[in-house]
C-alpha cells in the first residue's frame, strides 16, 4: 500500500526537520552575543587561561574561523558522531553519555506510549457505547482533570503516595527514585530485570495517568460524531452482530484519529519523561539534560536536544509510514 | 441562528464595526448561556480574579522568612509555611498573578503572531506560503520541551526570556486557522471585490475573517493560556528561567530542589498543581461549551 | 388492481426531538405497500420522506423518537408487528426481510473495509456460510451492473455511479423480499441515473421484489413507479396510481408539482417553481399545510385541515379542490 511517491515525501520532511534541529543547535550559541559556553569556561577558570587554550577550546567547539569554516567543521563532526565534550562530566564525551542514557528514556517513553495508547483506545471503545451516560461523563470529567496537570506534580505526589505513605516494613510500596537498586549486578540477569521493571513502575504509572485521558478523550470524541455517518447507520440497517458494527465499522474508523495524534502525543510525553526522569532521579537523557541546565554543560544541552528531536522525528516517520496500512485512503492526498 | 437587530441601526456606528462587534458578543453570549461554558468561564475569572487582587489581600509579604520552617496549614498560615518559613497562602496569591500574566501575554503574542503569519501566507499564496506553512508543520514535530529547554538555557534567566520563548513557539496552530479561512474568503471575495470598488480584497479578507475564526482561536487562545503556565511550571521545575520569581512553577521548583518532599510538606506541594488543573478544567469546560454552541468549529 | 400487500404502515408519526423544541417530521402516515409493485414516494426536501423511510427497518435513533403508529410485515406469512421486535428478532429481520439504499450513499459505505467484505459481512451475519457469501460476491456485483473487479477495491477507489452500485450489491445479498430506495439516484449523472432506474425496475421483474422507491423528482417516479404517494410537510396528501397522479392529479400540491416539471413537448411554455417555502413543523400547523402557497386556498383551507378522501378507485386526495 505504500506509494514512492508518499515515502519519498515523508523522507524530505524528515531530512528537512533534520535541518532545522541541526541549523538550531549550530546558530544558537553563535548568535546569542557573549557565547555563553565560553563565558562559563572564563568563569569557570578564571584569569588564569592563556589565549592559545582559549584558542583550543574554540577549535574544540568549532567557534574558530569564518562562520562558513565553523558550519563545516560542525557538520564534519557531526557526520562522525562527534558531539563535544561534557563540561561537567569532563572527560567523558557527549556522545557516550547520551548513548548510555537514552535507553533508559526509550524504555520509559516507549512503554509509557504504547500502555497510553491501548487504555485510551479501549476506555474510549468502552464508553464509546455509553455515550452520554453516567459512565461517559465520570470517566470523561476523571480524564480530563488528570490531562490538565503537571506531570512532574504528579510525580511528586505519587513519589509521597507509594515512597512515603504506603509503607510496608518501612519501606515504601514501590521504590520511587533511581532506575534499578544498587545491589543487582547490571546486565541480562533476571534480578537486575526485575529491578528495573519495579522501578520503572510508578514513574511510567505517572506518565500513562497524563497521557492516556489525551488518547481516550479523543477516540471518545470521534466515535461520538462517527456514530452520526452514514456507514454506521448502513452498518445498523444492515443487521450485523453487534461485535462486528462496533470492531469494524465505528473502531476501525474512530482509531484513525488516535493514530494520527501518536505523533504528535509523542513528543509531548518526551517533554513529561524528561520531567520525570527529574523528579525520579532516573538517569535517562531527561535527568542528564537537567543536570546540564542546572551547571551549565552547554555542549551536553547541544547534544541531547539534536539526539531526542532526531528520535522524535524517525519515530514520526514510522509513525506515518504504520499509519498507510489503518487507513487505505492516506494514498490518495 | 443569528439574532437580527441586537442593535438599533444608525447609531453613528460603521455596519463593519457594527457586525464584528455583534459577532463577538454574539460568540460570547453562546458560551455563556452554555452550563459548561458558564462553569469554565467562571473558573477563569476566579483565577484572574485571585491574581489580580490576591497581592493585595495577601496575609503577608511573599518575602517575609520570619515565621517557623515547613509550619502545617494553621489559622495564621492557612497554608502553613515553606522550607525558609515564607507563608505558602501569600506565595500562591502572589504567584498566580505572575503565572497567569506569563500565561495571558503568550496566548495574545500568540494570536498576533499566528493571525500575521497566517494572513501573509493565505493572502501572498505561491512561494511565500509554502515556506510558511513548511516552517509551521516543522516547528510541530521538533518536541515542544527539549526546544524551550535549549532556548531557555541560552538566552538570560528572566521570566520575558521565558515569555517570549513561548510566544515564538505558541502560534504554528493559530496561524494554520487564519490561513485556511483567509484562502476561502480570498477566493470569494476577488469576486466580491470587482464589484465593490473602493474595498480591497485585503479588507474584505480582515473583515470577514473574525466572525468566522472566533469559536477556535478563542479555544486554541485558552489552551495556549493553560499551556504557557504549565510549560513555564516545567521549565522552572528544570532550574530554567528566572528561578527567584514567585510562580507556581517556581514553587515546585524550590520543593523539589529542598527535598521538601522528606517533610511531606503537602500543603506547599498541593495548592500550584490545583491551580494549574483548575485552569486546564475551566479551558476544558470552555472548550465543549464553544463546541456545542458554535457550528463553526465544525469544519476544522 | 389491489395487490397483495407485503408492508403496511398505520398512523406513523416520527418527531425530532430536542431539549428546545419537537419538529414533527411524520405525522400519521399511513400506506401499504404491495408485493412485487413500487411505489413511489414524492415531496420536496425536507417533507420528511426520509425520516419515514427510516422506520421501515426500524432506524429510529436519537434524537428522532417513534411517537406512534405501527408497521406490519407480511413477508413471512403471519402478520408480524415490526416496531414491537425484539433487538435479536430485528437484527435477523433487517437487512434479511428489508433493505436499504440510503439517500447519503456516497458515504454509506465504511472507507477502511473492501468492497467483498462488506458484502459477506452481512451474509455471514445473516447465516450464509463464508464460502456461500464469498462466491455469491461475483454474481451480486454483476446483478447490480458492475464489474466484479471492484471486489477487493475500498470504496474511495470508486466513482459515484459504482458505489451505488455496491450499494445496490449489497442490498441484495441477502435476497431481500423488499427494497427502500431513498433518493438512489441523486448525486449522479442523467445517464448513470437512467442505468439505475432500469436496473431497479428489472430486479423488480426478475426477483419480484417490492421496492419502496423515494425521490424529490415526480417525474423520475412517475416512469417507474406502479403507484405514487405525495408527501407534503410530514404528511401524505395524496396517493394513487402512477397513471392517476401523473394524468389526473387531485390535490393542488401534485398540480403544483406538475407543472414545475420543464416539458420537452411544449417547450415555449415557462416552467414555474412552486412559490414560498414549506411550513416549519416546530410549531402545530393549523388547516391545510400547503395553504400558504395555494393560489386556490380559502378560509376552510386555513382553518380546518382536509382529510385524505376516495376521489377515484385506488385513488386518495386531502384537498378541498379535486382537480
Amino acid at each position: 500500500m505504500l506509494t514512492l511517491r508518499y515515502v519519498r515525501r515523508r523522507v524530505l520532511y524528515l531530512v528537512l526537520t533534520l535541518f532545522v534541529a541541526i541549523s538550531i543547535n549550530f546558530f544558537l550559541p553563535r548568535l546569542i552575543p557573549g557565547n555563553p559556553a565560553i563565558t562559563v569556561l572564563l568563569t569557570r577558570y578564571g584569569n588564569h587561561i592563556t589565549p592559545q587554550e582559549l584558542r583550543l577550546v574554540e577549535s574544540q567547539l568549532n567557534l574558530s574561523g569564518t562562520l562558513w569554516q565553523q558550519y563545516v567543521g560542525y557538520m564534519v563532526a557531526l557526520f562522525h558522531g562527534n558531539l563535544g565534550v561534557s563540561f561537567y562530566f569532563y572527560p567523558a564525551s557527549v556522545s557516550s553519555i547520551i548513548a548510555g542514557a537514552l535507553p533508559w528514556t526509550l524504555f520509559l517513553l516507549g512503554s509509557a506510549t504504547v500502555i497510553s495508547v491501548i487504555l485510551g483506545v479501549s476506555i474510549a471503545s468502552f464508553i464509546g457505547w455509553r455515550l452520554g451516560g453516567k459512565t461517559d461523563s465520570m470517566v470523561s470529567t476523571i480524564s480530563i482533570s488528570l490531562q490538565s496537570l503537571p506531570v512532574f506534580w504528579l510525580g511528586l505526589i505519587l513519589q509521597i503516595v507509594f515512597g512515603l505513605m504506603v509503607v510496608i516494613n518501612g519501606v515504601g510500596l514501590f521504590p520511587v527514585a533511581h532506575a534499578f537498586s544498587t545491589n543487582v549486578t547490571v546486565g541480562p540477569n533476571l534480578a537486575f530485570i526485575a529491578s528495573v521493571l519495579y522501578h520503572s513502575a510508578i514513574p511510567i504509572l505517572t506518565l500513562v495517568l497524563i497521557s492516556f485521558p489525551g488518547f481516550a478523550l479523543l477516540m471518545r470524541n470521534t466515535i461520538s460524531t462517527i456514530i452520526n455517518e452514514d456507514y454506521v447507520m448502513m452498518a445498523r440497517a444492515k443487521g450485523l452482530k453487534t461485535w462486528r458494527l462496533k470492531k469494524m465499522y465505528i473502531n476501525k474508523n474512530a482509531r484513525l484519529p488516535v493514530a494520527t495524534s501518536v505523533a504528535l502525543a509523542f513528543g509531548n510525553i518526551v517533554g513529561g519523561a524528561f520531567l520525570i526522569e527529574e523528579v525520579f532521579s532516573y538517569k535517562g537523557i531527561g535527568w542528564y539534560l537537567y543536570t546540564a541546565v542546572t551547571t551549565s554543560d552547554f555542549p551536553l544541552i547541544d547534544g541531547i536536544f539534536l539526539v531526542i528531536t532526531i528520535t522524535v522525528v524517525i519515530a514520526n516517520f514510522i509513525v506515518d509510514l504504520l499509519y498507510s496500512f489503518l487507513d487505505p485512503r492516506v494514498m490518495l492526498e | 441562528m443569528m439574532p437580527n437587530g441586537q442593535f438599533p441601526s444608525g447609531q453613528g456606528i460603521s455596519a463593519s464595526s457594527l457586525k464584528r462587534r455583534s459577532a463577538v458578543l454574539e460568540f460570547l453570549g453562546n458560551v455563556w448561556s452554555n452550563r459548561k461554558g458558564k462553569a469554565g468561564a467562571l473558573i477563569f475569572i476566579a483565577m484572574i480574579l485571585i491574581a489580580v487582587l490576591g497581592r493585595i489581600f495577601s496575609p503577608y509579604s511573599p518575602y517575609d522568612t520570619s515565621f517557623g520552617i515547613y509550619l502545617p496549614p494553621s489559622a495564621a498560615h492557612l497554608l502553613g509555611t515553606n522550607y525558609v518559613g515564607e507563608d505558602v497562602m501569600s506565595e500562591f496569591l502572589y504567584g498566580t498573578g505572575v503565572s497567569l500574566m506569563v500565561g495571558f501575554i503568550v496566548a495574545i503574542a500568540a494570536m498576533a503572531i499566528g493571525t500575521l503569519v497566517g494572513i501573509t501566507a493565505g493572502y501572498m499564496g505561491s512561494v511565500t506560503d509554502d515556506v510558511l506553512m513548511r516552517l509551521v508543520d516543522i516547528l510541530l514535530v521538533i518536541p515542544g520541551f527539549p526546544l524551550l529547554v535549549i532556548l531557555s538555557a541560552y538566552l538570560p534567566p528572566t521570566i520575558w526570556s521565558t515569555i517570549l520563548i513561548l510566544s515564538v513557539l505558541s502560534w504554528p496552530f493559530n496561524s494554520r486557522i487564519i490561513r485556511s479561512q483567509t484562502l476561502s474568503l480570498k477566493r470569494r471575495s476577488f469576486v466580491l471585490a470587482s464589484r465593490l470598488s473602493g474595498l480591497s480584497s485585503f479588507r474584505i479578507i480582515i473583515r470577514d475573517l473574525i466572525p468566522n475564526v472566533l469559536p477556535i482561536i478563542f479555544i486554541n487562545s485558552i489552551f495556549i493560556v493553560v499551556g504557557a503556565i504549565v510549560a513555564q511550571a516545567g521549565l522552572a521545575f528544570f532550574g530554567l528561567g528566572n528561578i527567584n520569581s514567585i510562580n507556581w512553577g517556581t514553587m515546585l521548583y524550590w520543593f523539589e530542589t529542598e527535598d521538601a518532599i522528606i517533610f511531606k510538606a503537602w500543603w506547599w506541594l498541593l495548592p500550584p498543581g490545583f491551580g494549574i488543573m483548575a485552569l486546564g478544567i475551566g479551558a476544558n469546560l470552555l472548550s465543549n461549551a464553544v463546541s456545542e454552541t458554535s457550528s463553526r468549529i465544525r469544519r476544522y | 388492481m389491489a395487490g397483495e400487500r407485503i408492508m403496511e404502515l398505520k398512523d406513523i408519526s416520527i418527531s425530532y426531538v430536542s431539549k428546545k423544541e419537537k419538529t414533527d417530521a411524520v405525522r400519521n402516515v399511513s400506506f401499504q405497500l404491495d408485493k412485487g409493485s413500487i411505489l413511489g414516494l414524492v415531496g420536496e426536501s425536507g417533507c420528511g420522506k426520509s425520516t419515514l423511510a427510516s422506520v421501515f427497518l426500524k432506524l429510529i435513533y436519537p434524537p428522532s423518537k417513534l411517537m406512534g403508529g405501527s408497521l406490519n410485515y407480511y413477508g413471512r406469512g403471519d402478520e408480524e408487528d415490526i416496531l414491537n421486535l425484539k433487538p435479536p428478532d430485528l437484527r435477523r429481520y433487517r437487512w434479511k426481510e428489508v433493505a436499504m439504499i440510503f439517500q447519503g450513499s456516497m458515504n454509506s459505505l465504511n472507507p477502511v473495509m473492501k468492497v467483498e467484505d462488506q458484502i459477506i459481512d452481512v451474509m455471514i451475519d445473516h447465516d450464509y456460510s463464508y464460502t456461500e457469501a464469498m462466491n455469491s460476491v461475483d454474481k451480486l456485483l454483476q446483478m447490480a451492473g458492475i464489474s466484479k473487479r471492484v471486489r477487493s477495491l475500498y470504496p474511495h477507489e470508486l466513482s459515484g455511479g459504482m458505489k451505488q452500485r455496491v450499494n445496490i450489491a449489497i442490498a441484495l445479498s441477502c435476497e431481500p423480499k423488499v427494497l427502500i430506495a431513498d433518493e438512489p439516484t441523486t448525486a449522479l449523472d442523467v445517464v448513470v441515473q437512467d442505468q439505475i432506474i432500469k436496473k431497479l425496475e428489472s430486479l423488480r421483474n426478475e426477483l419480484g421484489l417490492s421496492i419502496l422507491f423515494i425521490s424529490h423528482d415526480i417525474s423520475l417516479v412517475g416512469v417507474i413507479a406502479d403507484k405514487i404517494a405525495i408527501m407534503y410537510a410530514g404528511k401524505i396528501v395524496e396517493i394513487g396510481k402512477a397513471t392517476d397522479i401523473m394524468n389526473n392529479p387531485k390535490h393542488q400540491y401534485t398540480i403544483a408539482l406538475l407543472s414545475s416539471i420543464p416539458s420537452l413537448e411544449d417547450s415555449g411554455k415557462k416552467v414555474k417553481g412552486i412559490p414560498g417555502k414549506p411550513p416549519v413543523l416546530n410549531r402545530e400547523i393549523i388547516g391545510c399545510a400547503f395553504a400558504d402557497r395555494c393560489a386556490k386556498a380559502t378560509e376552510r383551507c386555513r382553518s380546518e385541515e382536509p382529510q385524505l378522501e376516495q376521489v377515484d378507485s385506488e385513488h386518495l386526495s386531502a384537498c378541498y379542490f379535486p382537480g
